[in-house]
């Protein structure tokens, strides 16, 4: 067993010793950055990653929980970096930002950091977090009223942050001078700057024990090796073009236009693959969309979904799928087109659409990789000051949500987004001990799973009361188009956002309240999507059904009347009625109507169904 | 020594402290005379009923007396990983009912659409809610509805439910509603174990209080029984003083305490055994130490500072089953005797997570299994002889050609080599795993693994350490008297220790010291209550401790030693110690005109001094002369000549120089070209390793 090696025969214990180092190191990374940030975006949410990358920005490894959001954007970050820089000197660091050239939004802020041995260029490492304030009109900097980016906060070319070894003071006092409570953000630059360089001290500890060229050929090995399957898989596939569409809710500065439109056509044809984003709407003019780099996260994102054992994302796999978008478009912005609305945009829309049609082409296959679509963000954003400490707050609030249904399971439910995968949900006494709220719920909400033979995971409550006054934001998604079901599933339910319900002062607020004034003592009611089902909910096993009305999600009654099952309660919960069930089901269940609302069934969808071959 | 591992005899008028340790795969025993004799055991554990493994472990003390009983037991764990606990109903506030279901929404790994999180521990129908509701200091906004939690149990006790936990919101600063719940609870149903969060760690989080609350719950009522058999079955053998149980904090209680705290009990083995590599290494003069424990089907990994364990405040039992009692910072991952070897579909090679147990175990058991493990490879590399192997499990006899066999078959074709390099492949592939977490345990901390030693034990443990820390750049590894006892040893080791914790949340700027003395008071009645159960010492010490964190930061906070008591937090010094710890772990300080410090916790650590038992030194050896036979050795690449030296030969201040063997009847330690193990004063192994490469 050779292992030295000649560049083209590393033995295979190597490279699984060095696969799993690579991707230790970058979980590493992320542990250091999120014990060591100030930001609760960073520490408590999570909304961060660690990577490492070649010498030619060609990407080797990520950690297991980073931000899927953020990983297909790195390659061009490192493209702008090199092309800006001219070169690089050992004990270079930069900062970067911009979501037009290899950013996600601005509050993505990245610490790139060229690793040498011997003199030379090795490789990279590259540390992200989304900070909890850039600048801009609005605390958080989150601004749904945005119409350029100039709107959303500080942008950041790559900028030289430490100059070989020495801090660039300029490059510090130009972002301190720019952003809310800077010497916090200073900590959180520090603890990415931190993350970075142990990567670099990691890294360079393998290329100590096993030798520069062994490390470097392993990181294209696995590259090939990720090539070389996922072109396998895709050679499973049948050729042909596959299509879905989806949509946005509304452009939030012309309530009064059509809905916006994300539309995909994926084509296979032998072992490529290719995804066409050309029909899909121009960019709305408030914040909806991203540029391409996200939108590249995006179309991994929906890939990596079906094919999980491909794990960790790499270039092997990035050079392998092609994207054709529109400059100008709702998923190809152009500056300065804002960005930052594409959390709860574009970005959910596109991930789906892409698992959709990834989900056609397995269904005769291996119909285990077709799913339902999942809960979108709705990203609530809260100011004020404390009512009792008087000390100020911004925070943001998110809700995780319905998993949309498996072709051979039920969605989970309580799972955050498929573009935060990572993240984590917020401690509701931490909450309330910062902000001026009091929570009223965190229960699901039983009508919210997406119907189906399968169904959607259910989407969550978790309303509140302001106990002082606030300001609110909102940033959101999928009120009314809402995440899809497959195969006659029916789709999720709605993200609501409800001011003082059931009173005579009732307001639907909806996904993009912006600046609401709260008083203490109002109420929100603040809930999220399930996931979209899968197969005809008449289709469910009736025992399944006895399960969730046991289980207290949904009643009997909705039992019979979406399900057509007909049960008793007994001293366990609830039995199935199996006459009055085949009855009801024989009988009386109209079809369900056709649509991308609530309950019912998205016109595509519908034919995405498993087949034989 | 004789076939089933025993070690001197029992006889009639020997007074001796027992300590028995319930693994996985075994049930180890250690009875330490008051003359200095040691006795050994080692029986497989049995699941079904791991009493009766105790019992047989303590049939080998003969008619010794007992004096001392400890014991560490994996029975929490195994219940939850198995779901083998009670029917357990939760009651929590009105509203809320899907807190611990919801847990904290994360998942395994980004991109996997596949992947579902284990079961939740009680069933949403029977998760019920009553009204009432404290705001965020404790205070009132809606009282508690007796009669909601009235109708509540009775709900739950016509189900059939065993136990009952109770959590509320905000009950971490004021306990009047659950403490009252659990007063109806005790009316209502008197046979119900019932416990509430506020009593069972009073912690800010909602999600971790109430799980650790559930897991108390989950194991209350099997606890019981378990620990009421073992009381039983000491009663039997004569015994008539406390039951002493490890817990995951690296301490012992009674098993009065472990009835009523059962969560607590979960990793009791593994701390013990982190204890017990701290004992020896502070007897060979080493203070900074990583603790490797590698038995049959894992590893845990374990760092130790200037002598004393590190804590973490949160650890999970599982995926989704955090339990928020201070514990022994530990990772524990799949590496162990019997993880298995595999090829991926595409060719890719993998060890673990998957384990082959101790049924069927390795292939070599030739009880069935088939799949490679890393004892097949040791075998294939010529580390672990058959003929050593016989006398650790009398029931097995190791077959080198299945182990050949099952390598060959699975592992070296995907790998286009021989056996031996497969083999050796797979050994790698296993410390590969063991190195990336000692990694994640020592450099993210700021820790560097050169300025450490490595104290290696578990059966499978001595077979890796030296690889290990060549590859770590350690310099010294130690290998304990009796390495696949150190766990039941650490047990020896211990003192009583109970962690208290109250919720306080002041600035330090405006700290107010009748919030602190109000918590400390309240942790003094506490302690007093401890004092007055743990009666078996009354040599008491409490250390006081505070967590604290820039005001704002929400995850973590960082725990400082308070020597003078809460009026250390009034000072300056408080501050700047704060700073500085800050800087060292996270790399930067925010200065006061920027942000206030936080005090979050009041934390009291109460230890009770019970006499450690002194390890004995192993008896001196006879000398036998080396067998000559060969082994595999990354060193020199291939199989060389080696020594296989029986350690029961060596004495102190013996050397034996690698490349060799050291073989045991519990353990098998590899010495690599190039090395030379000592023998200590008291019979430890040390070995000097020198960068060969």
């Amino acid at each position: 067993m050779s292992r030295v090696a000649d560049g083209k025969n590393i033995d295979p214990i190597t490279v699984e010793v060095l696969s799993s180092a690579f991707r230790a190191i970058c979980d590493e990374a992320s542990a250091l950055l999120a014990k060591g940030a100030y930001g609760a975006t960073i520490s408590e949410g999570h909304d961060h990653s660690g990577s490492l990358l070649t010498r030619e920005g060609r990407l080797v490894a990520h950690g297991r929980r980073d931000q899927a959001a953020h990983l297909g954007t790195f390659e061009e970050s490192i493209r702008t970096t090199i092309e800006h820089a001219g070169g690089f000197r050992e004990g270079d660091v930069f900062v970067f930002n911009d979501p037009y050239h290899g950013g996600t939004h601005q509050p993505d802020v990245k610490v790139i950091r060229p690793v040498f041995v011997d003199g030379s260029l090795f490789a990279f490492t590259i540390s992200c977090g989304h900070w909890a304030d850039v600048g801009g009109p609005i605390p958080g900097s989150f601004n749904p009223l945005a119409r350029e980016c100039f709107a959303e906060g500080l942008r950041i070319p790559p900028m030289l942050l430490v100059d070989q070894g020495r801090p660039v003071r300029s490059t510090f006092e130009i972002i301190k001078a720019n952003v809310r409570v800077p010497d916090e953000r200073m900590a959180d630059l520090h603890a990415q700057q931190r993350a970075a360089e142990l990567m670099e001290r990691r890294l360079l500890e393998y290329v100590a024990q096993f030798g520069a060229d062994v490390v470097e050929h392993t990181m294209y090995a696995l590259m090939d090796r990720s090539e070389v399957l996922l072109r396998e898989g895709i050679r499973e596939l049948p050729d042909g073009t596959y299509e879905f569409e989806d949509f946005g809710d509304c452009d939030v500065l012309h309530p009064d236009k059509p809905r916006i439109r994300v539309h995909v056509s994926m084509t296979i044809y032998g072992d490529q693959v290719s995804f066409d984003f050309s029909k899909s709407d121009p960019a709305p003019i408030s914040p909806f969309g991203f540029a391409r780099p996200a939108l590249l996260s995006s179309v991994y994102d929906g890939t990596m979904h079906c094919f999980p054992h491909l794990v960790p994302l790499n270039h092997g796999i990035t050079r392998s799928i092609e994207v054709v978008s529109v400059p100008g478009s709702c998923v190809d912005v152009l500056p300065p087109t804002p960005v930052l609305g594409f959390a709860s945009g574009a970005y959910e829309k596109v991930a789906a659409a892409v698992m959709a049609c990834w989900a056609q082409a397995f269904a005769t296959v291996d119909p285990t990789r077709m799913h339902a679509a999942t809960v979108n963000l709705a990203n609530l954003a809260l100011s004020g000051d404390h009512p009792e400490t008087g000390v100020p707050f911004v925070s943001y609030l998110w809700n995780e949500g319905g998993q949309g249904a498996r072709s051979y399971k039920d969605g989970n439910s309580f799972q955050l987004m498929i573009f935060i995968g990572g993240a984590t949900n917020q401690p509701i006494e931490v909450l309330e001990r910062l902000n001026a709220i009091r929570a009223l719920s965190c229960e699901a909400v039983g009508a919210s799973a997406g119907h189906g033979t399968y169904r959607g995971g259910f989407g969550i409550d978790r309303s509140f009361e302001a106990t002082g006054d606030m300001i609110l934001t909102m940033h959101g998604d999928r009120a009314e188009v809402t995440p899809f079901g497959l195969a006659g599933g029916c789709n999720g339910g709605g993200n609501v956002l409800v001011l003082n319900p059931g009173t005579e002062s009732e307001r639907w607020l909806g996904m993009h309240a912006v600046g609401e004034h709260i008083r203490k003592g109002d109420v929100l009611r603040y809930s999220s999507n399930g996931g979209g089902g899968f197969g005809p909910p008449r289709e469910r096993a009736p025992e399944a059904v006895a399960r969730d009305v046991t289980e207290g999600y949904f009643s009997a009654g909705l039992a019979a009347e979406i399900y057509g099952v007909a049960l008793t309660e007994t001293e366990s919960g609830y039995a199935v009625d199996k006459e009055a069930t085949a009855e009801l089901r024989a009988n009386g269940m109209d079809d369900l109507p056709e649509g991308y609302g609530p309950g019912e069934v998205h016109p595509m969808g519908r034919n995405v169904v498993p087949r034989t071959a | 020594m004789s076939g089933n591992g025993r070690e001197g005899p029992g006889n009639a008028d020997r007074v001796v402290a027992v300590a028995v340790d319930i693994g996985g795969t075994f049930t180890d025993l250690v009875a330490v005379g008051d003359d200095g004799e040691i006795i050994l055991a080692k029986q497989p554990s049995v699941p079904a009923n791991f009493l009766q493994g105790v019992d047989e472990a303590l049939g080998d003390l003969g008619a010794a007396a007992i004096v001392d009983f400890r014991h560490g037991t994996t029975v929490g764990t195994n219940a939850i990983i198995q779901r083998k606990g009670a029917r357990i109903g939760l009651i929590t506030t009105r509203g809320f009912r899907d807190i611990l279901h919801a847990a904290r929404a994360s998942r395994m790994d980004l991109y996997d659409s596949i992947w579902d999180p284990p079961p939740p521990l009680v069933a949403r129908r029977d998760i019920l809610t009553v009204t009432e509701r404290l705001d965020y200091l404790g205070r009132t906004v809606t009282p508690l509805d007796a009669g909601e939690v009235r109708e509540a149990i009775g709900v739950l006790r016509d189900r059939g439910v065993e136990a009952v936990a109770v959590c509320f919101l905000n009950s971490f600063v004021n306990p009047a509603h659950e403490l009252q719940a659990l007063e109806i609870i005790a009316g209502e149903a008197p046979e119900m174990f019932a416990c509430a969060s506020s009593k069972v760690v009073p912690e800010i989080r909602e999600f971790e209080r109430m799980s650790t609350t559930v897991v108390n719950a989950y194991l209350g009522p099997p606890m019981a029984t378990y620990l009421q058999g073992l009381d039983d079955l000491l009663a039997s053998h004569d015994y008539e003083g406390d039951v002493l149980i490890t817990h995951s904090g690296g301490g012992l209680m009674t098993s009065r305490a472990a009835t009523r705290i059962p969560a607590r009990v979960c990793q009791s083995g593994p701390a013990a055994g982190v204890m017990g590599g701290l004992a020896v290494a502070k007897r060979v003069g080493f203070d900074n130490v990583i603790t490797l424990d590698m038995g049959g089907t894992s590893a845990d990994i374990s760092v130790i500072v200037d002598g004393a364990p590190m804590f973490r405040s949160e650890w999970h039992a599982q995926f989704n089953v955090p339990i928020i009692f201070p514990a022994i910072d530990l990772v524990t991952i799949g590496a162990g005797g019997g993880t298995i070897a595999w090829v991926d579909p595409s060719g890719t090679p993998h060890s673990g997570p998957q384990s082959a147990g101790a049924d069927p175990g390795p292939a070599c058991y030739e009880r069935g299994g088939t799949e490679p493990t890393n004892t097949d490879a040791n075998v294939v590399l010529g580390r672990l002889r058959p003929q050593a192997f016989t006398g650790r499990r009398s029931d097995i006899t190791l077959g080198a050609a299945a182990a050949h066999e099952a390598i060959e078959r699975r592992i070296a074709p995907v790998l286009d080599c021989s056996v031996t390099d497969a083999a050796a492949g797979i050994i790698r592939l296993s410390n590969a795993s063991m190195l990336n977490a000692v990694r994640l345990m020592t450099v993210e901390r700021g820790y560097d693994p050169r300025d450490f030693s490595l104290v290696a034990f578990g059966g499978a443990g001595p077979l890796h350490a030296a690889d290990l820390a060549r590859e770590l750049r350690i310099p010294t590894v130690v290998i304990p008297t009796y390495p696949g006892l150190v766990s039941a040893m650490g047990a020896l080791q211990v003192m009583l220790r109970h962690d208290l914790v109250r919720p306080v949340f002041q600035l330090h700027s405006s700290v107010s010291r009748s919030v602190l003395e109000a918590a400390r008071a309240e942790l003094l009645a506490e302690i007093d209550e401890l004092r007055a159960s743990e009666t078996m010492t009354t040599d008491w010490k409490v250390n006081w401790r505070a967590d604290m964190r820039y005001y704002g930061q929400i995850s973590g906070y960082l725990t400082l030693d308070l020597p003078h008591g809460i009026d250390y937090l009034f000072g300056r010094d408080s501050l700047e110690r704060f700073q500085l710890e800050h800087q060292r772990e996270f790399g930067y300080v925010l200065t006061e005109d920027v942000t206030d410090v936080e005090i979050v916790n009041l934390r009291a650590v109460l230890v009770g001094d019970v006499d450690p038992v002194s390890l004995p030194a192993r008896p001196a050896g006879t000398p036998s002369p080396p067998e000559s036979g060969e082994a595999y050795f990354f060193e020199s690449g291939g199989v060389v000549p080696t020594a296989f030296v029986q350690r029961e030969g060596l004495s102190p201040g013996d050397v034996v120089a690698g490349p060799a063997i050291i073989e045991e009847w519990d353990s098998t330690t590899v010495v690599p070209p190039g090395v030379v193990a000592r023998v200590a004063p008291h019979g430890e192994l040390v070995m000097e390793i020198g960068e060969s490469r």
